[in-house]
């Protein structure tokens, strides 16, 4: 079972991997003599680098101890951590660890929902129409369902009505507006406007009840699946390609 | 929709015979999508985005055909659902070298009875396995097409869809009878 602690005469030959590896002048410049001032600056580093190391020894106790293992995976640790950890599908990297907490200071979790509370006036959410720091069912009122059942691929135009300058009101259905003068599909709204799909589908849903667009659902499907017909055109278009 | 492994080409598939660059769109991905009430009140609850690629061919002037690349980790399942509404078919785009990242996908299209092809993606135009071998392998059933592909390639990637929807039309009817 190996600790926390490692013996004294490993210490040098650590220190000297780790800059080796994430700082190659100071690997160069340094491993001749070494400054005074930096073996000062030692434990400092050594105790920052502690909460990693203590959660390396943790998830994997029968390891023993490979010189520079530790280093290498606190730095992975910084790279791959944090809250999109598991986009990287990297189940050994756990999206939150403690030091992360403690090293970094957490966003201010109070004023958040204060802003998000504020969602009913609309004018307030121009200024962060672009900003990720809004969540994204923000601009839908926290509505993640729409009165339309939309397909992604449905098509949506902009309706006599939504061209209308004054017809729409709010940042995004106006966007919206003047991106289907040309027929586009919802996944393609989505894409353009960098709108999580869902919240694209409940704006097209409400603007299609406000009479903003026109929405062309595919009326060759029997059920869940395109009719033969259907299946026809296509092929005869695909052939014509 | 084409579905498949990890790299195994299918965003350059989508690109080959779409008319646009394909785009890209992003779900939100939270547990159980909680409402938005309940993710201000845990700031640090994760959020993951999905992204997923798509393309489009107008066949007629009012007909077109969008190619969707599904998200290709398979946790991202939720996402294929949507998609599999109103699809004529899939192509489950394989690498012969990895095999084994194509049996999700045809499971999955098997369990929703949407129609499927097997394309081998022919990387270098080298064929890694005899097709029958392919077959006996993915144990697909014998009506099941399996085509060789070059993703790159325009009329490659064409006469794949047309293998698909013939496929798919070749399906129904016989279930309809």
């Amino acid at each position: 079972m190996s600790t926390g602690r490692r013996p004294t005469s490993r210490r040098a030959e650590d220190d000297f991997s780790y800059r080796d590896l994430f700082e190659p002048e100071a690997a160069f410049g340094d491993a001749e003599f070494e400054h005074p001032g930096e073996q000062q600056d030692e434990p400092d580093r050594r105790l920052a680098d502690m909460s990693e190391r203590g959660w390396d020894e943790m998830s994997e106790p029968g390891l023993g101890e490979p010189p520079n293992r530790f280093d290498i995976d606190g730095f992975r640790a910084r790279l791959f951590g944090g809250p999109s950890a598991t986009l990287y599908g990297d189940p050994g990297i756990p999206a939150q660890s403690d030091w992360d907490s403690k090293e970094i200071p957490a966003v201010p979790a109070e004023p958040e929902p204060e802003l998000e509370l504020e969602i009913p006036d609309p004018a307030e959410l121009a200024p962060h129409e672009t900003g990720s720091l809004v969540r994204p069912y923000t601009k839908t009122g926290g509505r993640t369902r729409s009165d339309y059942d939309l397909a992604i691929e449905a098509l949506v135009s902009t309706s006599d009505r939504g061209k209308h300058p004054d017809a729409a009101v709010r940042p995004e259905h106006r966007s919206i507006c003047g991106l289907c003068l040309d027929t586009r599909s919802v996944a393609e709204v989505a894409a353009h406007l960098r709108l999580p799909l869902g919240v694209a589908r409940v704006l097209i849903g409400d603007m299609a009840g406000m009479g903003l667009v026109s929405i062309h659902q595919s009326g060759m499907v029997v059920g869940d699946r395109p009719s033969i017909e259907f299946m026809e055109r296509v092929l005869s278009g695909l052939r014509k390609l | 929709m084409v579905a498949g492994g990890f790299g195994v080409g299918k965003t350059t598939l989508v690109g080959s015979v779409s008319e646009i660059v394909p785009l890209t769109t992003e779900a939100v991905m939270t547990e159980a999508s909680v409402d938005v009430d309940d993710l201000s009140s845990t700031p640090n609850k994760v959020t993951t985005t999905v992204a997923m690629d798509f393309g489009r061919v107008s066949l007629d002037s009012d007909l077109i055909l969008y190619l969707f690349g599904t998200p290709g980790q398979h946790r991202f399942w939720f996402m294929w659902d949507d998609l599999v509404r109103g699809a004529i078919g899939a192509i489950v785009l394989v690498d012969t070298r990895r095999l084994a990242d194509a049996f999700a996908s045809i499971d999955f299209f098997e369990d929703r009875g949407l129609p499927y092809v097997i394309a081998l993606n022919c990387f270098d135009r080298v064929l890694h396995h005899r097709i029958d071998d392919v077959r006996e392998a993915l144990t697909v059933e014998p009506t099941v097409p399996i085509v060789t592909t070059d993703a790159r390639d325009r009329d490659s990637t064409k006469e794949t869809l047309i293998t698909l929807v013939e496929h798919a039309m070749h399906q129904r009817m016989s279930r309809a009878v």
